[in-house]
């Protein structure tokens, strides 16, 4: 499987093995939607956008600090999987794939070299913050800073740490499918989740 | 000193521990530890805020029309086959055709006459008449919707003009207007 129509990860290695591809079919509900659109059925494609175009705007958007960007991504992400229905062939839940693609979308743009820098302005912002709200006046607005603060931390963590911890922490993926969606070892993904999981605490802990 | 160094080897099993990547044995000897460790149950505990505040951060609105502009950029995508009539093949035909393509012509201004009320010509209208006067209206062949095509040519559909590749029906329509004009 070709999953990104990106070259500058041919030869990844890290898909599931042979006997868990079977099964994929079986209990990856996404995995049978993709192969009806391979079909034919156009209700398919349809389904899958309705299921991931959210949860992938989310995390592109943390990934490039940019709506606009993230949602032309977004785009982008869908109409590879698109272009490649007649070839697709499951070896990994649609979901591994689906991030392996939109990651190598956001590592490509974030090395454009156009792109502004965001990190600079972000670490700013977010140390200020964070000391400023030493003092919580309620829980509610307290627990609100908390969580921007923590997204703040998060998007100023190296790129491949802030994936991996994402795709992890929040969107539930495994470490062996982490590892598809960054083409790196699974104890690679190990190691960059913790070291991003321990930035952030360490952060959150000074602010607070 | 023993103790951290002992803790520094738990450390990144910790988050392992988190996402539920350990053995079962594993698991049980780091939760054994954490258990009994001053430094790691604290850090186990900042390490696991950290997801409860990930997790609650807000999910930015999908745009409303974000299928919509993925639709356009699909449509847009090359190779892809349009739904639209392919005009140059009427085109085909060359000087012999031309007379076909004035009786079409003819017939058709004679139905948008009679479906749009106006009726330059009259739907009773001499053929004859009709077709000399054609080809001095401002109808073409090329400004000739597809669907008005279609009815004349009395097809189902749009697509199915595109599969006419004799023109057979055209040939048809120009046989009835010169019978009824002859």
């Amino acid at each position: 499987m070709d999953p990104t129509g990106d070259d500058r990860n041919q030869g990844a290695s890290g898909g599931l093995e042979s006997s868990a591809e079977a099964s994929l079919r079986v209990v990856d509900p996404d995995v049978r939607l993709m192969l009806a659109f391979r079909d034919g059925d156009a209700a398919g494609f349809d389904s899958l956008f309705q299921r991931w175009a959210s949860p992938l705007l989310r995390y592109l958007e943390r990934m490039l600090r940019d709506a606009t960007a993230a949602e032309d991504l977004v785009q982008e992400a869908f109409l590879r999987v698109h272009r490649a229905r007649e070839r697709y062939t499951p070896d990994a839940r649609f979901s591994t794939w689906l991030y392996r693609i939109a990651t190598n979308l956001a590592l490509n743009e974030l090395r454009r070299p156009r792109r502004r820098d965001p990190h600079q302005s972000i670490d700013e912002e977010g140390t200020v913050q964070l000391v400023a709200d030493a003092s919580p006046i309620d829980e509610v607005a307290h627990a609100r800073r908390l969580g921007e603060a923590a997204l703040r931390e998060l998007e100023a963590l190296p790129e491949r740490q802030r994936a991996a911890l994402w795709l992890t922490a929040v969107e539930g993926l495994a470490y062996s499918e982490v590892a598809v969606a960054l083409d790196v070892s699974e104890k690679a993904v190990k190691a960059l989740v913790h070291r991003g999981r321990s930035a952030l605490a360490a952060k959150l802990q000074q602010g607070v | 000193m023993s103790e951290l160094r002992a803790c520094a080897e738990y450390d990144e099993n910790l988050s392992a521990l988190l996402d539920g990547e350990l053995s079962e044995e594993r698991e049980a000897e780091v939760r054994g530890h954490v258990a009994a460790c001053p430094h790691c149950a604290p850090r186990l505990e900042a390490l696991r805020r950290v997801d409860r505040l990930l997790a609650a951060a807000p999910a930015p609105p999908l745009p409303s029309d974000l299928r919509a502009r993925l639709g356009a950029r699909i449509a847009a995508e090359p190779g892809r086959r349009q739904p639209r009539i392919r005009r140059p093949r009427l085109r085909r035909f060359g000087p012999p055709a031309l007379g076909f393509a004035a009786a079409a012509a003819a017939a058709l201004a004679l139905y948008l006459g009679v479906r749009g009320g106006e009726t330059p010509l009259g739907a009773g209208a001499p053929a004859r008449q009709i077709a000399q006067t054609a080809p001095a209206m401002p109808l073409e062949l090329e400004d000739i919707s597809a669907e008005d095509l279609a009815i004349v040519l009395e097809i189902e559909t749009v697509e199915d003009l595109e599969v006419i590749a004799n023109l057979d029906l055209l040939v048809r329509l120009v046989a009835a207007v010169e019978a009824e004009a002859g």
